[in-house]
């Protein structure tokens, strides 16, 4: 079979000369799906915006070719081009919500592509406020068929709605049916599901599959996840830092990945098998692209390097079965030297790791509870009329009840919108809850007053999910550090008789040392800092106030793999020494495999299945549990058969009557619907709200 | 909706019974009423008895805010400020301290107004909306430079100094129109072409700036790469996907002005002669007539919270996000 899509040595630029994408060449055969794999930053979208010749008005393309069916891509007038946009080379792309037009009906925005693309010619509909009918029966039908084949439950009324009301999932949905209006021979996919929840990444993916099936089109798919390449790749191309390093058909890359960056891609992914150890992060961030180091790009980051690595970029290698890597590892310099070249999976995992102290089994001794809350309910009036009456409750949290000795890590888990965020918030006292029981070392929180709430406050911080976001950029690091220690008249642990402020000061390089860096960052602004080392901040300036309870919502989510490896070894490594017990919110299942005892996983508000790691993660009993477990994309490719869930997870203002699942799972009985299910233990540790293990209802 | 905006109007109450306290206020911190009686009454025959006289003609013989002498309720009600005041909720603003009905001179004086602020606006509107798209289809490039470096030219340059050149240009210079004056009927449109232009290009050059900065940070968005991906050109991008969006920051602030077309505008309406509601507004200041700009006050608070409530509502018709509750 003939390549489709062929791209030879494509150069794109900034305008003031950095190159973004150097040099880029692979093929994608009919049929077939490329994954394109690497971390923010490397350029792996900006070369899919290159192939359609979308890229921003500051970045042009260089040099190159690409030739898509015949056609020279870049050297098409931009009318011939607008003919394969949409056409032969459809796109979708990650943020649905902000990639469908917020004021055009889903019809009017598919009708637009079926128009140009679709054969149908002067298929116009009417631009108005109002559900428009769609010119003519032949358009509409299409669209209806359309929104179907993407498996849009009621399509003819989905087609008069705009995009906000559709959700997160359907719109991503509404996306590809976009682009297979235009019968596309090529779609470029470029992180279509790192938006979504898991179980919604699953129908997605899922759809993906089938289409490709159905209609033999071939799929570019752009991501920085392991687990989705191994879902859904043929061939995989690892992009480093505007390169391509290595490129391998998916088998070969998951059983001898040869590049070292490859390598420690794979080691630096939590797992359970390792959740006794430091995760193997690799040190550094990737090179700034003004920046870029005259050797291989990777040399700084790599422990395989040696003096030739730091002068002289590595060529191509081919090794055996089409795999090609861009190492000195495999190139001819270092063979003539006789060196054996090791390869195989094993070398990421012997690779460095950073020098936290290896964790022993915990004991499990007596640990004297920190934390525990009751029954915490967290409910939002809505309002309406002329006298903003309240005639309803969004039910956010509704009834959590958790525990979390000193020490210790509980995870709570679950999808977005289940209400993890708003119950870590309401521990914290951030939001007032609407009722229920904090305890907080023994004391009640509910109900204490500003001033002896900030005594409590020491004890009890946050970190939160963006770095980017959570720091105030006009604020200098030791600032931020120092604030929340002048506020709470933290103590400095140091103690002698130096002044307040020289001890803060050297509080404050402690805690720079303490997470990793230099004593330098004080002075520094948070945009001076890569998203790993502003979380890092974000840490420190939580422990500054020499807090017992870390509550982390999200800390890893916006970070890259390599880089939320170094966090939660950081994390580890604090518990250890300081003896820190955490909440730790998260979707991410294997981080919290690799981080938690305890874990609870949320579905609307409430706790439907309690227990320690293993229980939950491997012995999981819940319905929803077991389809959240299945759907994370796992990198051995085995995986479990996915559970699928029909549908969307319920709005918390109108949750179904009975058990709040019933509606998506596939062992609902009649009691389901009647009543909410009550504990049932599993063992002395575990329970579930479930009505398949029988246990009392709730009353 | 509706009970959003009932609430919005009620909402309108106390918001005019304080503008209506702080005009009073203002007012009579730099005026008596014993000065405006000698305003109105002239120099030469002033006595203290005529002063009287007229302020008792006038209603203004009361305490200002507080009557001390009288009972219960007349001790607010018994004043100058309630009893002038408590009518404007009805729209019955008395008379002038000439002794006209300001309402009738209100109405009369509509149509000037609005003869040349109508025009005014929705020219306006087209040129600046259209100039801007044009800057943005051409952004970046030599056009879209020399675009804004016009802008700014004429955004540096007074207003006054576009009313007199243009007088001393189309009226003096070359005899097109009259400079100054109004007449009713077909007749009005040789005294409302100067004027109309001259207020279009006052504000050309702040007003299509402001709109090029709103379109181009819509063409950033995500969805306008999704209308390109599917192989829309340009121009259908631009007017589909980005104008229609584009329109949502633009209400706000086009909206809110609508109503208050009503009034005039104070500076052109005074050059041009116009015996509109600009000009009557001027003149009441300068004949420190209360009355009168007591009631242009309140109608311009009333046309105010008019003009907010109306941009509520344009967004429910551009944004279908948007639910007014």
């Amino acid at each position: 079979m003939s390549a489709l899509l062929k791209v030879e040595g494509l150069v794109t630029r900034l305008r003031n000369g950095a190159r973004i994408v150097d040099d880029i060449s692979f093929g994608i055969k009919a049929g077939e799906t490329f994954a394109l794999l690497g971390e923010s930053g490397c350029g792996k979208s900006m070369t899919a915006l290159s192939l359609m010749r979308l890229l921003p008005d500051s970045i042009h393309v260089e040099s190159g070719a690409v030739q898509l069916d015949d056609a020279d891509i870049l050297a098409l007038p931009e009318r011939a081009m607008r003919e394969v946009r949409g056409g032969k080379m459809a796109m979708i792309f990650q943020e649905p919500g902000l990639s469908l037009n917020p004021v055009m009906t889903v019809g009017e925005q598919i009708a637009e592509a079926l128009e140009l693309h679709g054969g149908r010619r002067g298929a116009t509909i009417l631009p108005s406020p109002q559900p428009s009918p769609l010119k003519g029966e032949g358009v509409e039908q299409r669209c209806i068929e359309l929104l179907q084949q993407v498996g849009i439950p009621d399509a003819p009324r989905r087609l008069h709605e705009y995009p906000f009301q559709l959700s997160g999932g359907m719109k991503q949905r509404v996306m590809i049916a976009m682009a297979l209006a235009g019968q596309p021979k090529l779609l470029v996919a470029d992180e279509p599901t790192t938006a979504l929840d898991v179980t919604i990444q699953a129908q997605v993916l899922q759809l993906l599959r089938d289409t490709q099936q159905q209609s033999g089109m071939s799929l570019l798919l752009i991501t920085h996840d392991l687990g989705v390449v191994a879902q859904m790749a043929h061939q995989v191309a690892v992009m480093y830092a505007g390169h391509i390093v290595e490129r391998a058909s998916r088998a070969q890359l998951f059983s001898h990945p040869a590049h070292p960056y490859t390598q420690k891609l794979f080691a630096a992914l939590p797992d359970t098998a390792r959740s006794g150890q430091p995760l193997a992060a690799i040190p550094g961030n990737v090179p700034p692209l003004h920046d870029i180091p005259k050797g291989c790009r990777f040399a700084p980051r790599c422990d395989k390097a040696w003096a030739l690595c730091h002068e002289q970029a590595p060529e191509w290698t081919t090794l055996e079965q089409g795999q090609g890597v861009r190492c000195h590892l495999y190139s001819e310099v270092r063979r003539e030297k006789g060196e054996g070249v090791e390869r195989g999976r094993e070398n990421g995992e012997g690779g460095r790791v950073d020098a936290a102290p290896r964790f022993s089994p915990s004991s499990f001794s007596l640990f004297p509870s920190l934390l525990q809350v009751e029954n915490l309910q967290v409910h939002f009036p809505i309002r309406k009329g002329i006298l903003q009456r309240v005639v309803g409750q969004v039910k956010a949290v509704d009834g959590v009840s958790l525990e979390i000795p000193a020490g210790r890590t509980l995870a709570l888990v679950g999808e977005s919108g289940c209400g993890k965020t708003t119950a870590g918030k309401a521990l914290l006292q951030l939001i007032r809850p609407t009722a229920g029981s904090v305890r907080f070392a023994g004391n009640e929180l509910i109900g204490l007053n500003a001033r002896q709430l900030r005594k409590q406050r020491a004890g009890m911080q946050m970190v939160f999910q963006d770095p980017y976001a959570s720091l105030n950029p006009k604020m200098r690091v030791a600032e931020i550090l120092q604030e929340g220690m002048d506020a709470l008249d933290t103590p400095s642990p140091s103690g002698g008789g130096l002044g307040v402020g020289e001890e803060r000061q050297l509080h404050i390089d402690e805690l720079l040392d303490q997470v990793g860096l230099a004593q330098a960052a004080k002075w520094r602004y948070p945009h001076e800092f890569s998203g790993g080392q502003r979380q890092r901040i974000a840490i420190a300036r939580a422990l500054a106030v020499n807090p017992k309870l870390l509550i982390c919502d999200e800390p890893t989510s916006a970070l890259d793999v390599s880089v939320q490896a170094q966090i939660l070894n950081l994390l580890k490594s604090l518990q250890q020494e300081l003896n820190l017990s955490y909440l730790f919110i998260s979707h991410n299942l294997a981080v919290v495999e690799y981080l938690a005892h305890e874990v609870c996983v949320m579905y609307l508000g409430c706790i439907v299945e309690r227990g320690s790691v293993q229980d939950v993660l491997h012995h999981a009993q819940h319905p929803y549990t077991r389809a959240l477990l299945s759907a994370v994309p796992r990198i051995d490719g085995r995986g479990v058969e996915v559970v699928r869930l029909p549908g969307d997870m319920p709005s918390p203002a109108n949750p179904p009557q009975g058990c709040h699942f019933y509606p998506r799972c596939a062992h609902a009985m009649e009691i389901c619907r009647a009543a909410y299910p009550g504990a049932t233990g599993i063992n002395a540790t575990h329970s579930v709200h479930c009505h398949l293990y029988g246990g009392e209802k709730k009353a | 909706m509706i009970a959003y905006l009932i609430r919005r109007i009620l909402y309108a109450i106390p918001i005019l019974i304080g503008v209506n306290l702080l005009t009073f206020a203002l007012f009579f911190v730099v005026n008596t009423p014993d000065d405006m009686a000698r305003m109105q009454l002239g120099i030469k025959r002033v006595t203290p008895d005529a002063i009287e006289k007229w302020k008792q003609q006038h209603g203004y013989d009361k305490p200002l805010l507080f009557n001390a002498m009288a009972e219960g309720a007349g001790k607010f009600g018994d004043t100058i400020f309630f009893q002038k005041s408590a009518s404007m909720f009805v729209f019955d603003f008395g008379y002038s301290d000439d002794g006209r009905n300001i309402s009738r001179e209100i109405a009369t004086r509509m149509m000037p107004s609005l003869a040349i602020a109508l025009p005014t606006f929705f020219v306006g509107l087209l040129i600046y909306i259209t100039f801007a798209l044009l800057m943005t289809l051409f952004r970046a490039t030599a056009l879209d430079i020399a675009g804004v470096a016009l802008c700014v030219l004429l955004m540096s340059v007074s207003g006054l100094f576009y009313i007199i050149g243009g007088q001393f240009m189309a009226s003096k210079l070359w005899h097109w129109v009259p400079i100054s004056g109004y007449a009713g009927g077909m007749d009005s449109i040789k005294f409302v072409l100067l004027p109309v232009l001259i207020g279009v290009m006052g504000s050309v050059g702040a007003s299509s700036r402001w709109y090029r900065t709103i379109f181009l940070e819509e063409i950033g968005k995500d969805y306008v790469r999704t209308a390109r991906a599917k192989g829309l050109s340009e121009l259908r991008v631009l007017f589909r996907h980005v104008l229609k969006n584009a329109m949502i920051p633009i209400l706000t602030g086009v909206v809110v002005v609508i109503p208050l077309l009503f009034m005039g505008s104070l500076l052109t309406e005074s050059f041009f002669g116009i015996p509109g509601l600009g000009s009557y507004t001027i003149d009441a200041i300068n004949a420190q007539d209360f009355g009168v700009v007591r009631a242009m006050v309140f109608l311009g608070s009333v046309l105010y919270i008019a003009g907010l409530i109306l941009t509520d509502i344009s967004y429910t018709i551009v944004d279908p996000r948007v639910r007014l509750q």
